[in-house]
């Protein structure tokens, strides 16, 4: 019996044994070592990346042609964007599609009392509506809109014009008592730091409600001039033309490169103050075009 | 006779038993052509993080912080007004070092150290501000058109590290001298003998002080009331003592005494760090993010506004959340910043306990993480959740905010947050550092159900040495990886080696795209400071043979630029940073 056990206990080790032999033989080929396991960098190992196809950093010019005849009543313009965050009264601003048939026009309105956060004790608007277009090789162009402010509905300060980035380029200020004034530049984030808010110069015009005027905007980058226009009867008369100010300019320095603009917008304050105005035929154009 | 027959034949069969075959097998892991080809990827990726980011400006060896992935350019700030910056901030690109000195460890060629060393000498020899600062951080790079130093916070924005932890292993070695001038200004720039304020900003211009270190270390910060409970001071004059500016400077006063051999800076990190240690809730456990608050300076005219956030106006959780009453505080709340709290500090707090000598550190850090998880964490629908709270236990979830304010805007709810993969790695590494098995129990069915819960498998009881893992796991995630080796290491069980490799394999197939490492497939960035090319090192390291030890330690990666720029709408001004404004941007957001 004893005899027996000891056979049975040899023929099951040499069995075992046979198991573990086998187990590598069936792992072998997922446990081959690399080639390349000391020569991580070498010619047949390591196999660098053909260049790399990347595409082109070239900037794709286009411009605005904004009539808004083909915009649906009371949608918002396809092409704009209105801002708005959480902190908004659902209706705190409006800019929506209003006439008919024959002639189309954005009716705007801000109630004036909120504004994005940043930055910080700046006087940023509640009011912001806007369309972007692309002149960065040409660096020069020209804007037209025409604005009008109602007599039947409040009114206040408005701004139309120019934008790079956030940043006002030049623009026309329409005052609450319909006094006209130009503001070159400004504010920048280094607003409060060196209060280069922008600069404002008072016109001799006073408009009127219910008229449309048509105003016209210029920039030019290599004559480091920006022009604001008003245009009464195919009438063109120069309403302020000055330097780019220096928010438009890289990191606000007198010789920073000049940054043009890419923004046409319209702004109203935040001073808790509701008004409402309209736009209409928003035309960008190439400078000499 | 008969028995010692009978126990030789019992000696045998176990030694051909299979199973001490594959013990035996994995002393010597077979380094597979699937390991190979990771390392391929990593090197792939250094190669044209060199060679892209090198291309641009020929003139120097300062490579950008990321790289846009369709057009090969460096990632670009834009400011404002359009200005675009592209930067270099080296506190960003530390992970970029670990991986170019890991590389050279596990490929045998120096050329890749020598990189590193390159971008660091002419980074220390020619952006070290006079006073010992370097020009990097939150605030500061280098704008690599023209080389000079670019602000992002106004024109002379302030020097900021908030866990960056630099590789100053490898800064002693460029220059000495530099590096330990840095580290002496780090805390005069930022810490005020006088006040024991702290602020996370430090001025360029505070002059270099030969006596840094040299005051008598003052009383504690925090006391307590009657009830034991820590008393939070309300009288800092707008400073910040954020946990996260507080982690740098102790790591660099470890670092120091470590190096020079002076214990002085090791004392007064200790203090430092002894402040957020006795502000922490004495019932909970659990820590805080800052261990004073700030004064009112400001006016009640501009503090009505509650969108005005500044910290002049007061605390601003007291401002924002003044429902909670009295634990309202900023250094109280236990759903944000607590990365930085209960990640990027302990990790620290465990180098300086493991390479430093500070042992207690492990008790710190395991007392903040027990309680943290035992309060704070939950499992819902099968997911790692965090429950918004204060540290005192009083949650918040499903409060919604009535206005505006530091947190975020009005009707904002707060709700369970998702607890990220980063967690895994302080919880091991206490696990790991801490001495008496009954002290590790709590934390580890803690880690076990994390582990389980982000589909890795069972690490079964306590020490791991038997688990049930998910090898077959569809994870991607650099910090499972590194939490896999360094179980590995630890317990020499072959399943988190091939639950790693696992993983590794993941990380290469979800995140390699167009020759660059990603966060995935559609993101444009590949951004230098990821530690996913670490960690596969790391991996790849332990097939080797190479002891971690020698390896370059991964210890944070929450490097960023704040500052103001150019909202996504390109028409408004925001406040922001990298991590949410330039690095969330997808291929189908290129112009």
């Amino acid at each position: 019996m004893k005899k027996s056990l000891w056979i049975l206990l040899l023929i099951s080790i040499l069995f075992l044994a046979a198991c573990t032999d086998s187990e590598p033989e069936v792992t072998l080929p997922t446990d081959t070592p690399s080639p390349c396991a000391l020569t991580p960098l070498a010619e047949g190992c390591y196999t660098p990346s053909d260049d790399l196809d990347f595409i082109s950093t070239t900037p794709e010019e286009y411009l605005i042609s904004e009539t808004f005849d083909d915009e649906r009543i009371n949608s918002t313009p396809r092409n704009w964007l209105l801002y708005r965050d959480q902190e908004y009264a659902v209706n705190g601003v409006i800019a929506r599609i209003q006439g008919d048939d024959d002639h189309r026009f954005v009716e705007m309105f801000s109630d004036g009392k909120k504004s994005p956060q940043f930055p910080q004790n700046a006087p940023n608007p509640t009011f912001i509506f806007t369309t972007k277009f692309n002149l960065d090789i040409d660096r020069k162009g020209v804007l037209y809109g025409d604005l009008m402010i109602p007599s039947d509905k409040p009114n206040y300060v408005v701004n139309f014009g120019l934008a790079t980035g956030s940043v006002n380029t030049i623009s026309v200020r329409i005052e609450q008592d319909m006094r006209l004034s130009v503001k070159v530049g400004g504010p920048f984030f280094y607003y409060s730091g060196t209060g280069d808010g922008g600069d404002v110069t008072v016109t001799t015009y006073t408009l009127t409600k219910d008229t449309w005027y048509r105003f016209k905007l210029t920039w030019d980058a290599s004559d480091n001039l920006v022009a604001a226009y008003i245009i009464i009867d195919d009438v063109e008369t120069l309403l302020h033309s000055a330097p780019f100010h220096i928010s438009n300019r890289f990191n606000a320095e007198p010789n920073g490169m000049i940054l043009v603009p890419n923004v046409a917008r319209v702004t109203m304050p935040r001073d808790g103050i509701p008004g409402w105005a309209y736009l209409d035929n928003v035309i960008l154009e190439r400078k000499g075009a | 006779m008969k028995k010692i027959v009978l126990g030789l034949i019992m000696l045998l069969t176990f030694i051909l038993l299979p199973g001490f075959n594959l013990q035996a097998n994995t002393h010597g892991i077979v380094y597979k052509d699937s390991d190979y080809q990771r390392l391929h990827a990593v090197i792939e990726h250094v190669e044209n993080v060199l060679k892209y980011g090198k291309a641009y400006n020929t003139e120097t060896d300062l490579i950008p912080d990321a790289i846009n992935t369709l057009t090969g350019e460096p990632a670009k700030w834009t400011f404002p007004n359009r200005a675009e910056v592209p930067y270099v901030n080296m506190a960003n690109q530390q992970n970029f070092l670990r991986t170019l000195v890991a590389l050279s460890n596990v490929t045998g060629s120096d050329k890749y150290k020598n990189e590193a060393v390159s971008i660091l000498t002419e980074f220390i020899d020619n952006y070290q501000n006079v006073n010992g600062l370097f020009h990097w951080g939150g605030h500061r790079a280098i704008n690599l058109d023209n080389l000079e130093v670019q602000s992002f916070e106004g024109p002379n924005g302030p020097h900021e590290l908030k866990n960056m932890m630099p590789y100053y292993e490898l800064m002693m070695e460029v220059n000495e001298e530099a590096t330990i001038r840095f580290m002496k200004q780090l805390w005069t720039a930022h810490f005020y003998w006088a006040t024991t304020d702290m602020n996370r900003h430090g001025s360029y211009s505070t002059a270099f002080d030969i006596n840094v270190f040299g005051q008598e270390i003052p009383n504690h910060v925090i006391e307590f009331d009657e009830d034991g409970m820590p008393i939070i001071p309300a009288d800092s004059p707008g400073l910040l003592p954020f946990v996260n500016s507080a982690t740098d400077l102790a790591y660099a006063a470890f670092t120091l005494s470590n190096h020079t051999g002076d214990p002085i800076p090791s004392d007064w990190a200790n203090y430092l760090m002894s402040q957020y240690n006795r502000a922490s809730h004495p019932v909970t456990g659990m820590t805080v993010y800052q261990y004073k608050s700030t004064a009112v300076t400001r006016s009640p005219l501009e503090c009505a506004d509650p969108a005005y956030t500044n910290s002049g106006c007061g605390d601003r959780v007291a401002r924002q959340f003044r429902d909670f009453g009295s634990i309202a505080r900023e250094s109280n709340v236990a759903w944000k910043n607590t990365q930085a709290v209960y990640v990027d500090n302990i990790l620290m707090l465990l180098e300086a306990a493991d390479k430093y000598g500070q042992s207690h550190f492990t008790d710190w850090a395991r007392q903040y993480l027990e309680g943290y998880l035992e309060y704070a964490y939950i499992r819902v629908d099968g997911r790692n959740k965090i429950i918004p709270m204060f540290i005192d236990g009083t949650v918040t979830y499903g409060y919604v905010t009535p206005e505006v304010g530091y947190f975020g805007p009005s009707n904002m709810r707060l709700d369970y947050v998702d607890m990220p993969t980063t967690y895994l790695l302080p919880i091991l590494r206490t696990i790991l550092l801490t001495e008496e098995d009954e002290d590790k129990e709590k934390l580890w069915s803690y880690f076990r159900d994390i582990v389980y819960t982000f589909g890795i498998g069972d690490i079964g009881s306590l020490g791991g040495a038997t688990p049930n893992l998910n090898i077959d796991n569809a994870i991607d995630d650099p910090f499972a990886l590194m939490a896999m080796v360094e179980l590995y290491d630890a317990t020499k069980n072959p399943q988190y080696l091939e639950a790693a490799r696992t993983i590794g394999n993941n990380i290469v197939r979800e995140k390699f795209h167009r020759g660059f490492f990603v966060q995935s497939e559609i993101m444009l960035y590949s951004r230098l400071d990821m530690p996913d090319t670490l960690a596969l090192l790391t991996l790849d390291a332990v097939i080797r043979g190479i002891p971690l030890s020698d390896m370059p330690y991964y210890l944070a990666d929450t490097g960023y630029i704040h500052g103001y720029l150019l909202s996504d709408d390109g028409v408004v001004e925001t406040r922001s940073y990298t991590q949410n404004m330039v690095y969330t941007k997808t291929i189908f957001d290129w112009e």
